[in-house]
C-alpha cells in the first residue's frame, strides 16, 4: 500500500494521515516533506527553527528528522515513540513522547510539499562481513557474532581495573564481560579480560560471570591460559561468515 | 628432526594454497616430505597438500608436527626474491622454526598442534572429470566475479562449461572436448559455488597448468593442480551451493 497527497493545507494534511497512516496493527510508515519548527524536551532542550526537511515516522514507531545535507539526521526518537497529530495555530502539529527517559518532541507543519503513507515489508536483515568494520560496533549491532541471545546492555563499563569494552547478558541472563582488540590477542588482554571478570564478581556480587576475549586472531597459547582461567574467546573477524543457508559446508558430504 | 634447504617460491606456493582457508596450519613433516590439511572455519572448503622431499635441494626429516601461523611465515617469505634459497631448520630446544634467508636469520615460534584436529576427506562420488589450463579457468573466474558471487560449473559428455548469472550480466565459458586436457563424463553434471572460494582456490596456479576438475551434481567439486615442479600436489574441495529455486 502506498498514498500520497501534494501541497495539503493544514486541515487536508490531517485528514490524509488519519485516514491512511496507521500506528497499531498493519502499521505505516509516514514521511512528511515541508517546512517545520521542532521543539524538544528531553535529557537536553533544543529548537530548531523553520527549515525545509523530510520528517519520517517508521513503522516502529522511530522518528527520524533530516535536513537537505549531511549524513546524520538532525532530531531523532527512538522505536516505540508515540506520536499524535491535532492542528493548533492553522498549524499541522506532530507530538511524540515517550517515557524511558522521559522526551518529547514537538513538531509544526506549514507548507506541506508531499505527504506519503506506505505499508512496507522487508525481511532481510543487513549482512557486513566484518573485515574492515570496527569489530565493537559489529558486535553491538549483531551481538549473535558472538553468541546466540547475547545482549549488550553497555560499551565502555567502568570499573575499578579499567573500562570493560562491552558489557552484556547471555540468555541464561548470566553477565558476559567482553574485552576487544583489534589485532592478535596477547597474553595481557588476558590478564585484563580476568581483571574485568573479577571486578565484575565483586561489583555486582555474583560468583557467575563470564569474560570473553575477541579478537581477529587468538593464538592457541593465548587460548590455552583464557581456558585455563575458565574464559572464553571468539575469533571474531573470521568467524563473522555470512549467514548464507545457500552454502553447503564439507560436513553435509 | 627437520632440516631442508629449498627455494622460497616452493614455500610461498605453499603459503599461497594455504592461507585462504585458515591462518595456522598443522605441517606432518615426515622423511617423504611436508604434507598439511586444512578445513575452513566456515567448513566450506579444505586444502590437501603435499610437497615431496624430492622438491626440496636438502632434506632431512624425521616424522614430526610443525603448527605455523601462516600470516608470520608469509611476512617471512616476503623478505626472500623469488629463487632464493631458504633453509628450514627445527629447534627443538626452544620449539622455533629457524628460517635463514642469504644471511639473515629468523626464528620463529611454533604454535601448539594439539589444538589442530585431523580433519577427514569426505567420501564422494564424482563422476565428471575435466582437465582445463589454469590460464582458461583463470579467465573464466574473473570474468565471474564481476558480474555475481556464484559460478556454476556443467561438465557433460562433450564440454566443460562455467556460468555465472547476476542481475544484469551473465558469463559463460564453454570450452568443448577438443580444447580441454582431458574429458570424461557419464553424462551431465551441475554444482554451483561462491566465486569468493573458488576463485582462492585456482589463484596458485597459473599459465598452461593443467587443473583437474572433479565434479557431480550439487556435490563439492574437487580440484587437483600440482605445485613446486610437479614435486607437490594439491587437492581442494569446496562444497557447493544450493541451488536456488
Amino acid at each position: 500500500m502506498i498514498k500520497h497527497v501534494l501541497t495539503p493545507t493544514a486541515s487536508e494534511a490531517l485528514k490524509f494521515i488519519e485516514k491512511y497512516h496507521r500506528s497499531t496493527a498493519d502499521k505505516t510508515i509516514l514521511i512528511i516533506i515541508g517546512e517545520c519548527l521542532i521543539n524538544y524536551h528531553g535529557r537536553a532542550r533544543s529548537l530548531l527553527d523553520w527549515g525545509e526537511r523530510i520528517v519520517m515516522i517508521k513503522q516502529d514507531g522511530t522518528i527520524i528528522v533530516h535536513q537537505p545535507v549531511m549524513r546524520e539526521p538532525v532530531n531523532w526518537q527512538p522505536a516505540g515513540t508515540i506520536t499524535r497529530f491535532d492542528i493548533k495555530n492553522h498549524l499541522l502539529n506532530m507530538k511524540s513522547y515517550h517515557t524511558h527517559p522521559p522526551e518529547k518532541m514537538n513538531i509544526s507543519f506549514r507548507d506541506i510539499k508531499i505527504i506519503v503513507v506506505a505499508s512496507l515489508h522487508d525481511h532481510a536483515q543487513l549482512l557486513i562481513s566484518g573485515m574492515e568494520t570496527d569489530i565493537v560496533n559489529e558486535i553491538v549491532s549483531n551481538p549473535g557474532v558472538i553468541e546466540e541471545g547475547l545482549r549488550i546492555s553497555k560499551r565502555e563499563k567502568h570499573v575499578k581495573s579499567g573500562i570493560i569494552d562491552l558489557f552484556g547478558y547471555d540468555k541464561n541472563h548470566v553477565p558476559v564481560v567482553i574485552e576487544v582488540k583489534r589485532s592478535q590477542a596477547t597474553i595481557s588482554a588476558v590478564q585484563q579480560l580476568r581483571m574485568y571478570v573479577n571486578d565484575m564478581k565483586r561489583d555486582i556480587e555474583t560468583a557467575n560471570v563470564r569474560g570473553i576475549l575477541c579478537a581477529p586472531k587468538i593464538p592457541d597459547m593465548v587460548k590455552k591460559l583464557l581456558s585455563d582461567y575458565g574464559l572464553e574467546w571468539r575469533e571474531v573477524e573470521r568467524r563473522i561468515v555470512l549467514p548464507d543457508d545457500k552454502q553447503k559446508t564439507l560436513k553435509d558430504f | 628432526m627437520f632440516s631442508a634447504k629449498v627455494k622460497s617460491d616452493v614455500i610461498k606456493g605453499i603459503i599461497d594454497v594455504t592461507s585462504p582457508l585458515v591462518n595456522e596450519a598443522k605441517f606432518n613433516i615426515s622423511p617423504k616430505g611436508i604434507s598439511l590439511r586444512a578445513v575452513d572455519p566456515a567448513h566450506v572448503a579444505m586444502v590437501d597438500l603435499e610437497v615431496k622431499n624430492k622438491a626440496f635441494e636438502e632434506y632431512k626429516a624425521d616424522e614430526m608436527e610443525l603448527g605455523i601461523d601462516l600470516d608470520k611465515l608469509s611476512s617471512i617469505m616476503k623478505l626472500a626474491s623469488a629463487g632464493d634459497m631458504v633453509s628450514l631448520e627445527y629447534d627443538e630446544d626452544t620449539n622455533r622454526l629457524i628460517i635463514k634467508i642469504g644471511n639473515l636469520v629468523r626464528r620463529m615460534g611454533l604454535i601448539d598442534t594439539a589444538g589442530m584436529p585431523d580433519s577427514k576427506m569426505p567420501n564422494l562420488d564424482l563422476p565428471a572429470k575435466a582437465v582445463i589450463k589454469a590460464s582458461e579457468l583463470t579467465q573464466g573466474v574473473r570474468a565471474s566475479e564481476a558480474v555475481s558471487d556464484h559460478l556454476a560449473l556443467t561438465i557433460d559428455k562433450e564440454s566443460f562449461e562455467l556460468y555465472a548469472e547476476g542481475d544484469t550480466d551473465t558469463v559463460n565459458l564453454r570450452l568443448p572436448k577438443d580444447l580441454l586436457l582431458e574429458l570424461s563424463s557419464p553424462g551431465k553434471y551441475k554444482s554451483l559455488f561462491s566465486i569468493d572460494y573458488f576463485s582462492n582456490m585456482i589463484k596458485p596456479v597459473k599459465g598452461d597448468d593443467p587443473v583437474t576438475i572433479l565434479l557431480g551434481n550439487d556435490n563439492p567439486v574437487r580440484v587437483d593442480f600440482d605445485i613446486a615442479d610437479k614435486k607437490g600436489h594439491v587437492t581442494y574441495l569446496l562444497a557447493p551451493r544450493i541451488e536456488s529455486e
